[in-house]
């Protein structure tokens, strides 16, 4: 691809997060076996989970913070409307699972798509993106700095490409659904393919259990 | 380019054939076998000169309102004995229009343009979402499901071939498959 990605490059994959969490939990346990990621439907979940960083971003529904994400499930997916093919695709999946979701358990979850290109994102560009998919997707976006303490946190990637002759740049950017518990903890991952029905699965089960 | 060998340019088979229900019946069958050589130099050299078209479906995706790109997504067929290469494509509804792949690595989507796409003598090259897709750069206005839209697709030998493309929602990784109109039997 073009060389010399710019700007921002955040390169923790949620990989790593996994593998991290997995040693803490080693040496929490004393060295014995180590705790395993657990696989609830399609999402893996961490067996040690941290509390997300303070930040904040301004998203269709008011400030998104580390508090406001708390006392429900929250999935976040990042990404920018300029992408024709990944992003449409994985919130029509999205929305499909939400609406496929029983009223109580979709009254659990919150499903938020996070833009990583704020310059061409602005707030009321994102409200009307993720109202057309529909089943209530909310959109935030905000500073480089606080989109970045939270792609961070859940080991989301993205990166910006060189702009071409136009002036329009592609952003290359983690195709995974982030999870976030309702205690406000990164807790797992659900990686492509997405696929609606194995979505909304996956989100009835992780909503219909107590929260831990 | 270059055919190694001599070649009949098709004006010339398309003299013989004009001049064919001029001649005397005793002449008509080594006429005829003459046509069918000049013809089958014509399926050479127009191979080259106007490549085998392709059976094209598809649709395009409709986004977003304000929406700054949209996806779209063949099925070609190429129905030929030859490979047909599309280096290019146009739309009159977008300012511009590039083949593009969206290339999973690490978790990480990226989307790599597609500068010759190939499709083989008798195969099929299906876009999807997820995968391959025209990328449909800034819409002239606003495009509804139910309208049609109107590509160019270039092919390697300067050659062009225009598709008509639906435009309509969905468009789910794996929701594509039912809407196939290219049947074996076409």
């Amino acid at each position: 691809m073009r060389p010399g990605a710019r700007s921002t490059q955040l390169a923790a994959a949620a990989l790593v997060a996994l593998a991290a969490g997995a040693v803490a939990g080693w040496l929490l346990h004393g060295g014995g076996r180590p705790p395993q990621p657990e696989r609830v439907g399609a999402a893996l979940l961490l067996p040690q989970r941290a509390p997300l960083p303070a930040f904040r971003l301004a998203g269709t529904s008011g400030p998104v913070t580390a508090d406001g994400l708390k006392g429900r499930w929250s999935v976040l997916f990042f990404g920018y409307t300029h992408c024709p093919d990944i992003c449409p695709t994985t919130l029509a999946a999205l929305a499909a699972a939400l609406d496929a979701l029983p009223p109580q358990a979709r009254g659990r979850v919150r499903a938020l798509f996070v833009s990583v290109d704020p310059r061409r994102d602005s707030r009321a560009r994102l409200a009307d993106y993720v109202a057309y998919f529909g089943a209530g997707i909310e959109a935030a976006t905000g500073d480089t700095d606080q989109i970045e303490r939270l792609a961070r946190a859940v080991g989301a990637y993205y990166a910006l490409e060189e702009p071409g002759p136009d002036g329009g740049y592609l952003v290359n950017h983690s195709a995974s659904l982030f999870l976030v518990d309702p205690a406000g903890r990164f807790a797992g991952v659900i990686s492509p393919p997405l696929e609606a029905k194995a979505l909304a699965g996956t989100l009835a089960r992780l909503t219909g259990g107590a929260a831990p | 380019m270059s055919h190694p060998g001599p070649r009949t340019e098709p004006p010339q088979s398309h003299a013989s054939r004009r001049g064919l229900a001029h001649r005397p019946a005793r002449f008509r069958l080594g006429a005829i076998c003459g046509l069918g050589a000049a013809a089958a130099a014509l399926v050479a050299s127009a191979a080259a000169a106007a490549p085998a078209r392709l059976e094209v479906t598809g649709h395009v995706r409709a986004a977003p309102p304000g929406a700054p790109v949209m996806a779209g997504y063949l099925t070609l067929r190429n129905p030929g004995r030859r490979s047909v290469a599309i280096t290019g494509a146009a739309s009159p509804a977008f300012a511009r229009v590039e083949v593009h792949r969206t290339v999973m690595r690490d978790g990480v989507a990226r989307m790599e343009p597609v500068q010759r796409l190939e499709v083989p003598a008798g195969g099929t090259v299906r876009m999807a979402p997820g995968g391959m897709h025209l990328m449909l750069i800034r819409p002239r206005r606003a495009l509804r499901p139910g309208e049609t839209v109107r590509v160019v697709l270039r092919f390697a030998e300067g050659a062009e071939q225009a598709v008509t493309l639906p435009v309509r929602r969905g468009g789910m990784a794996g929701m594509e498959d039912g809407h196939h109109h290219d049947g074996p039997g076409h």
